[in-house]
């Protein structure tokens, strides 16, 4: 190998300081959310599932951060503990306020949260599940205002027309019941919902990922022009690297609880250096009749974190796994300024990219 | 492989309309499409289009509230020399000869396998049942042939996996059970409805490639229901392409990518988030959504999204399906005229 490991820890300081030279507006330093596992009557913990172990990543101000993996890597998982709808086993995430201050969210105490609450949204993947069928889209985009005790009466009419309007929904609709609405729609009204507190950040899980292809891209761009308009960050979850490359800056990809590589999508799809982000890449369905159908497929499914394989957690499913895979384990090491990969071989295989 | 093209599926004018509380809902209102032996024909679309209710009447399997109102469903099926026309839609859903051609021609597998699979019974039960309803082997026999089966969908310890409940295996191996249920009749017609859509991008990547290896294998015809075309790109031979209830397009897939003549065909291309475009590139879409199926605009019902609208026609004047090519029908304006007109 060519170059030396370093701790993840090192790595993501090393390339925050390149950046910007401005505080990023999210550190996530070590994360780590170990689930007990507990049986019997007694419900005695027998073991852990390492959903997320050791995550180290920064978002700057401005960008959209990618999360990409497949389903069980433990994106959701990370996303909940940074808006601290989990409370993390251990780990830092430092948040930076307006007045740059840093605010470790890992240790704020109820009211604060409350308060944090306000920069930080979370928008969830299935705009079914995730819209109350009783309540209007009034009731349900007015809601973080009246809670809040932000807005009421006319003002609250108002703001609630013109969240509608930001998210191209008519506002005549605001009387609606969800049910009323195609999925590309609801995802809108989630995306009102979650602006109207004037947020900073907004952890996207999966917002795409249960719409039509043809619906996607109208939500990506709503997501795009949002970010412009309101100077939002965004921390994007995603399972299709289709999807990630048309809205992130950076991306981390995510296997079995860990960041396996990391850099800017530019990179990452040009020049990927571990291989589950190859396969990731491959499995794109090409809309190209023309093209040879028979390709290489990423056999089997992600490993249960809870019994996690030795050495690589990739190797069982790695087409350059050696035998040295199998025993140790590679660091998540620093090969380019800003790109990180965990693989032993990550200096040495030629693998197959695209250029974006 | 297959000589000459003939004839396996033919859908013809279906019109399908459920009676809800709130009106009714007409779902189908003119699906036209062919399927010839021992193609995949991809049926695509946004939600909503009548995929589903389309896969449902070829089954004859139109939900209690449901009817098909017009046009029909014909399976030819072969027998010893030749074919006989089946016309399913003149079938009772519950008769015997339905009943036969569900069970020993046509299946079908679905968008969410946990669904369409029982979770108080393991995988072989499920699997033995299937087989025992349609092939006449005793215990052990039908034991090897369950166990052959998810072999053959290629699942690892077939074993495990028999003796396996589905909530213990992955979506993508239910998926997999799926089809061997499916298989286990060997069938002559499949048909999948959405069978990615709920899987990560990966695991679709393996159900597709098996899906093509078992076509590959058995020659089977296959109906494969989709929104995505970049999906459609990797299986199918021909597309026909859904809108609001009706086909608008369908002809092979190779025209169907490289020279669509249908505005909703060629706006549905357009919007797929491709790997190999520029990054900084603003995706296109299609203009709004699609309606309620309760208000359906008037003439071309395309026509309120339609880059290519042409007023005081378009609005007026349904078009009908044309055929503009020996193996391509479009239902549009712009390829001549129409002898329907809607008051
Ligand atoms: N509350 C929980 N208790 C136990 N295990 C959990 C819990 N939430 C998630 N997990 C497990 O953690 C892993 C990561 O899950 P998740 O973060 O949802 O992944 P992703 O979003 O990447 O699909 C999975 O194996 C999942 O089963
Ligand atoms: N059982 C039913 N009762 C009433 N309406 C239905 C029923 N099934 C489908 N529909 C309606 O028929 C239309 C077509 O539905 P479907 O075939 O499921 O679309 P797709 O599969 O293309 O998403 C939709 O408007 C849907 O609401
Ligand atoms: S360390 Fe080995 S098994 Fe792991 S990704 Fe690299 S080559 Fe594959
Ligand atoms: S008939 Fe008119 S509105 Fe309809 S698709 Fe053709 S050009 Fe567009
Ligand atoms: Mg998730
Ligand atoms: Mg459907």
């Amino acid at each position: 190998m060519t170059t030396t490991p370093t701790s993840p820890s090192d790595t993501a300081v090393a390339s925050v300081e390149s950046g910007s030279g401005q505080s990023p507006l999210l550190e996530v330093r070590n994360l780590k959310m170990h689930f007990p596992i507990r049986k019997g009557f007694l419900k005695r913990v027998v073991g852990h599932v390492k959903a997320v172990d050791d995550v180290t990543f920064s978002v700057e101000r401005g960008t959209v951060f990618g999360l990409v993996g497949e389903s069980g890597c433990g994106k959701s998982t990370t996303g909940r503990c940074v808006i601290r709808l989990l409370k993390a086993t251990a780990g830092e995430i430092v948040y930076t306020m307006p007045d740059d201050e840093p605010v470790h969210i890992e240790a704020l105490d109820p009211e604060s949260l409350r308060i944090m609450r306000r920069h930080i949204q979370i928008v969830f993947q299935d705009p079914y599940a995730s819209l109350n069928p009783r309540l209007t889209l009034k009731q349900i985009v007015g809601e973080p205002l009246v809670i809040n005790n932000v807005s009421q009466g006319q003002d609250l009419q108002d703001r609630v027309a013109e969240l509608l309007r930001r998210v191209g929904l008519s506002p005549e609709h605001m009387n609606r019941y969800p049910h009323a609405f195609s999925g590309g729609q609801r995802q809108r009204i989630s995306l009102a919902r979650a602006l109207a507190l004037n947020p900073r950040f907004i952890v996207a899980d999966e917002p795409v990922s249960a719409l039509d292809v043809s619906v996607q891209a109208q939500i990506l761009n709503l997501i795009k022009d949002l970010r412009e308009e309101f100077g939002l960050t965004y921390l994007f979850i995603a399972h299709n690297m289709s999807v990630i490359k048309h809205i992130c800056d950076s991306v981390a990809v995510m296997y079995v609880g860990q960041i396996v590589e990391m850099t800017t999508t530019r990179q990452l799809f040009r020049k990927p250096l571990h291989p589950y982000t190859e396969a990731l890449l491959e499995a794109i369905p090409v809309p190209d009749p023309r093209r040879d159908r028979h390709r290489i497929v990423l056999e089997g499914d992600v490993p249960n974190p809870a019994d996690p394989p030795s050495g690589c957690y990739f190797h069982p499913r790695c087409a350059y796994a050696q035998d040295v895979c199998r025993t140790e384990t590679p660091p998540l090491a620093e090969h380019t300024p800003g790109h990180l990969a965990r693989c032993h071989f990550a200096a040495e295989l030629e693998l197959k990219g695209m250029t974006i | 492989m297959a000589d000459r093209a003939e004839t396996i599926l033919e859908v013809r004018n279906l019109h399908t309309h459920f009676h809800t509380e709130s009106g009714v809902v007409r779902a189908l209102e003119g699906v036209d499409f062919t399927l010839n032996r021992g193609q995949v024909l991809g049926v695509v679309g946004e939600s909503g289009c009548g995929k589903s209710v389309t896969a449902q009447c070829i089954m004859n399997m139109v939900p209690s509230r449901g009817r098909i109102v017009d046009g029909s469903v014909i399976y030819h099926q072969r027998n010893g020399q030749g074919t006989d026309a089946v016309e399913i839609t003149a079938l009772p859903p519950k008769s015997r000869e339905m009943r036969r051609i569900r069970g020993n021609e046509i299946a079908m597998i679905f968008q969410e396998p946990m669904t369409s699979l029982d979770p108080l019974y393991t995988v072989g039960n499920q699997l033995l049942e299937a087989i025992n309803l349609h092939q006449d082997v005793d215990r052990t026999e039908a034991r090897a042939l369950a166990v052959h089966s998810l072999d053959r969908v290629q699942l690892p310890e077939p074993e495990r996996v028999f003796a396996s409940y589905p909530h213990q295996l992955s979506g993508g191996q239910r998926q997999r059970v799926m089809i061997a249920i499916a298989l286990s009749c060997n069938p002559t017609l499949l048909i999948a409805d959405e069978p990615t859509t709920a899987l990560d991008v990966t695991t679709q990547a393996q159900i597709l490639s098996l899906m093509r290896d078992l076509q590959d294998e058995t020659h089977m015809s296959i109906i494969f229901i989709t929104h995505d075309l970049g999906v459609v790109a990797e299986m199918c031979d021909e597309v026909a392409v859904m809108y609001l209830g009706k086909v608008v397009e369908q002809t092979d897939i190779d025209t169907t990518f490289y020279s669509p003549r249908h505005p909703y065909t060629q706006a549905l291309l357009r919007s797929i988030p491709r790997l190999d475009d520029d990054q900084d590139r603003r995706l296109e879409v299609i203009a709004g959504s699609v309606p309620d199926p309760s208000s359906i605009p008037s003439g071309c019902r395309f026509h309120p999204r339609c880059p290519d609208f042409m007023t005081g026609v378009c609005e007026h004047r349904e078009p009908t399906l044309i055929q503009i090519d020996e193996d391509h029908q479009v239902r549009c304006h712009l390829y001549g005229e129409t002898a329907s007109s809607q008051p």
